[in-house]
């Protein structure tokens, strides 16, 4: 059985309570249970009624619990299924176990399933399966009455479940803390025995945490007089039951622990009546409220409806909810109504959140435009008066920065020819020139470039002739042109030019040509006829 | 009006989804259109302050540049490098500077000019114009040509670039021809050429004068 935890969707719930001769309307919340009203089958508009209870108990979800007599249990073996199976099967199953009962239900018991594959370790084939618990109840007259008064009414509808199913966990906790209030291990068999206010004794036998057995007996009415009569009646309910017991394999060996909720006037003569080895608790239903976590009405201290209520009404969801056509045109309809609802509130939420941060960005942006709207009123002015400031002092800038940018522009490209031909010049010594041409072209330098590209490239050289007699050792000549273009490149060089011998006074190695005369009539050459040579120089560095 | 709730259920899911979908459809439709457009505002806005100050800046540091600037501008200006390019004015001085020199022969020719296309320029209301000029020349002396090349660089109004100088002896000096010099008869030793782009910057008002000369 799963431990109840409070309710996260509906912290409020309305119990009706089902039992033989009426119903109990409870309220529960999360910590507390308060009883209603309860209302007799016979009463006059009854549905009006109980919708009017429903309606003005604040709850947000009903949950319905049958307490009566009319209740079916079966333990049934369902072999391993698959998953997607399981479920056909089971509910085939279940029509099959309750052919005549429209509202079922099962769940497995898995400590059942336990015990059963202990008992039987050896048989292999006895393991497989797991053991289910199989529930149903008619779809009586009254059921239908409950169910028109819950179409009467807007709340959501938790759950039809079976008090004595519901309760096992209950059980479970109070065995728990009694026991650890007395000090003592806990029995393998337990026994609620608790009064409802519709008269009935409500006895729930619980094994291993699993419900083994159930009753509800009719007993007699707590007599404050004569409190010996209640007990008496109770102690022969509970032999009766402890009979029923040793079928389902109880031995005292197992323990038995055995809790009564009543009031101490009726319960402690009990104690006396039972011979039955057992750890005898008794408690009242403040005190039993207290052990769960639940505060039930003070002044009630025997009848312990209310604690079963308030206990299931606090549970998410029920352990075995019974299922039938009646409950799901009730409840999907409202389910799906609650599922649309809370995602139209998500999304209006949302919508809203993102309205409220689209509203705040809108606004911060207004400001910001605002302020962005004085700086750039205070800077138009700061730049209007620098303006006006360079204006009244006659400056303009375009004109100062262009005509600077595009003298040095100019500068830095052209060449001055006097540079190279001073340098010339003075390496020349005693040699002298018959002609030269000096050119410089290339790109235009005050026309548009790129911000960072290089200026216009240049070609810039000079083309040098030096003639010499037509008489001179032609070998010493062509060394004289050598050292010559040796001393230009020294100064050449400095202002990034190089000097070269473009042709010599003669090739006189293998790829010149020769043409002479020799002997006393041969025509010789003269001083007059010269020798001429031709020295280059180019610019080697880039201009700029 | 749906099997298993009531009204009041429906009407309240109906309300909640039109509120639901009508506050989506205002955010989507109206808020966020409205923040976007209010958002590039400010962003532009933004921008043009940047950009002001950014020039204010410039102009502030530009200032402090000017001054310094200044200077090699009224240099610039003192060398006449506003030039319109007149041709007689160009001759005449070109004549003051070869009597200077003492050239035997000079003659001088202009291509017509052309504006060269320069942004700075334009920014400034102004343009760059380049003539191209070719000068024949014939002296006793090379020395001479040279001295007239840097009176030229110098004296010019503008920039002088020369793109070409082709000098070539014509006679080697003797007794006979120092004779005739001596008798007063100017014998060009020196023969040759050059030729140079005279570039200056004018405002363009002067180059389109109302008058069209």
């Amino acid at each position: 059985m799963s431990a109840p935890m409070p309710s996260l969707i509906s912290p409020t719930r309305c119990v009706l309570l089902i039992m033989d001769d009426g119903v109990g309307v409870y309220k529960s919340t999360g910590r507390s249970v308060d009883f209603l009203d309860a209302l007799h089958w016979r009463e006059g508009g009854f549905e009006e009624k109980l919708s009017d209870l429903i309606s003005r108990s604040g709850a947000s979800a009903v949950v319905v619990l049958n307490d009566a007599v009319e209740q079916h249990y079966r333990k049934e073996k369902v072999p391993v299924l698959s998953y997607f199976d399981k479920a056909n099967i089971i509910q085939r199953r279940l029509n099959v176990a309750f052919p005549n009962y429209s509202m079922r239900a099962a769940m497995p018991l898995k400590a059942g399933t336990k015990a059963v594959r202990e008992a039987a370790s050896a048989d292999k084939e006895a393991t497989k399966g797991d053991i289910y618990l199989f529930a149903a109840v008619p779809s009586t007259d009254a059921f239908g009455r409950i169910m028109t008064a819950l179409a009467n009414v807007d709340q959501q509808v938790v759950g039809y479940g079976l008090l004595p199913v519901e309760s096992t966990s209950l059980v479970d906790m109070l065995v728990k803390k009694v026991s650890e209030k007395r000090g003592g291990g806990g029995a393998r068999w337990s026994i609620l025995i608790s009064q409802h206010r519709g008269g009935g004794l409500r006895q729930i036998v619980v094994r291993n945490n699993e419900l083994a057995l159930t009753r509800v007996t009719p007993v007699v009415e707590p007599d404050p007089e004569n409190p010996g009569m209640w007990s008496a009646d109770v102690s022969q309910e509970l032999q009766a039951t402890l009979s029923y017991l040793s079928r389902f394999g109880y031995t005292p060996e197992d323990g038995l622990e055995l809790i009564v909720i009543g009031d101490p006037v009726y319960t402690e003569p009990l104690e006396a009546m039972i011979y039955a080895p057992c750890n005898y608790n008794v408690l009242s239903v403040p005190a039993a409220g207290a052990m769960l976590g639940i505060r039930a009405q003070r002044d009630e201290l025997h009848y312990a409806d209310a604690l079963h209520a308030g206990w299931s009404g606090r549970k998410f969801a029920l352990d075995l909810p019974l299922t039938s056509r009646e409950i799901s045109g009730i409840r999907q309809p409202r389910q799906v109504a609650l599922g649309v609802m809370t995602i139209a509130a998500i999304g209006l939420a949302g919508v809203a959140g993102v309205a409220v941060d689209e509203g705040m960005n809108l606004y911060a942006t207004t400001v910001n435009i605002e302020v962005a709207q004085i700086q750039k009123k205070k800077i138009e002015e700061i730049y209007y008066e620098e303006l006006k400031r360079k204006e009244s002092m006659g400056i303009d800038i375009p004109l100062i920065k262009g005509a600077l940018a595009i003298n040095k522009d100019i500068t830095q490209t052209i060449v001055d020819p006097l540079d190279i031909l001073d340098a010339i010049a003075r390496s020349m010594e005693d040699i002298r020139l018959d002609k030269f041409t000096f050119t410089n072209v290339g790109g235009e330098p005050a026309q548009d470039r790129a911000p960072g590209s290089a200026l216009a490239p240049r070609a810039t050289d000079v083309e040098l002739t030096v003639s010499f007699a037509g008489n001179i050792d032609i070998v010493k000549g062509n060394e004289e042109i050598d050292k010559l273009v040796a001393r230009m490149n020294e100064r050449l060089e400095k202002i990034g030019y190089l000097a070269k011998v473009e042709t010599p006074l003669r090739d006189t190695t293998f790829r010149g040509a020769s043409d002479a005369e020799y002997g006393v009539i041969a025509n010789k050459r003269q001083v007059t006829d010269r020798y001429e040579a031709e020295i280059r120089v180019r610019k080697v560095e880039k201009n700029g | 009006m749906v099997r298993g709730l009531s009204n009041k259920v429906v009407i309240f899911i109906l309300v909640l989804l039109a509120l639901a979908g009508g506050g989506g459809y205002c955010v989507y439709e109206y808020l966020i259109p409205a923040r976007e457009q209010s958002e590039r505002e400010l962003a532009s806005l933004k921008a043009q302050i940047q950009a002001k100050y950014e020039e204010v800046a410039k102009m502030k540091e530009e200032f402090v540049l000017l001054q310094s600037q200044l200077r090699d501008f009224k240099d610039l200006e003192a060398r006449g490098f506003f030039n319109n390019q007149n041709r007689s004015e160009a001759e005449e001085n070109f004549a003051k500077l070869s009597a200077r020199v003492g050239i035997l022969k000079a003659g001088l020719s202009y291509k017509p000019g052309e504006i060269v296309s320069n942004k700075q320029a334009d920014d400034a209301k102004q343009m760059v114009i380049k003539s191209h000029g070719k000068v024949d020349i014939e002296s006793l002396d090379d020395v001479d040509v040279y001295t007239l090349l840097k009176f030229m660089q110098e004296r010019y109004p503008g920039s002088i670039d020369i793109t070409k100088l082709e000098l070539e002896r014509q006679q080697v000096l003797n007794a006979a021809l120092l004779r005739k010099i001596g008798g007063g008869d100017p014998v060009p030793l020196i023969k040759g050429s050059f030729e140079f782009d005279w570039r200056t910057m004018t405002s363009k008002d002067d180059a389109n004068p109302p008058g069209g000369n």
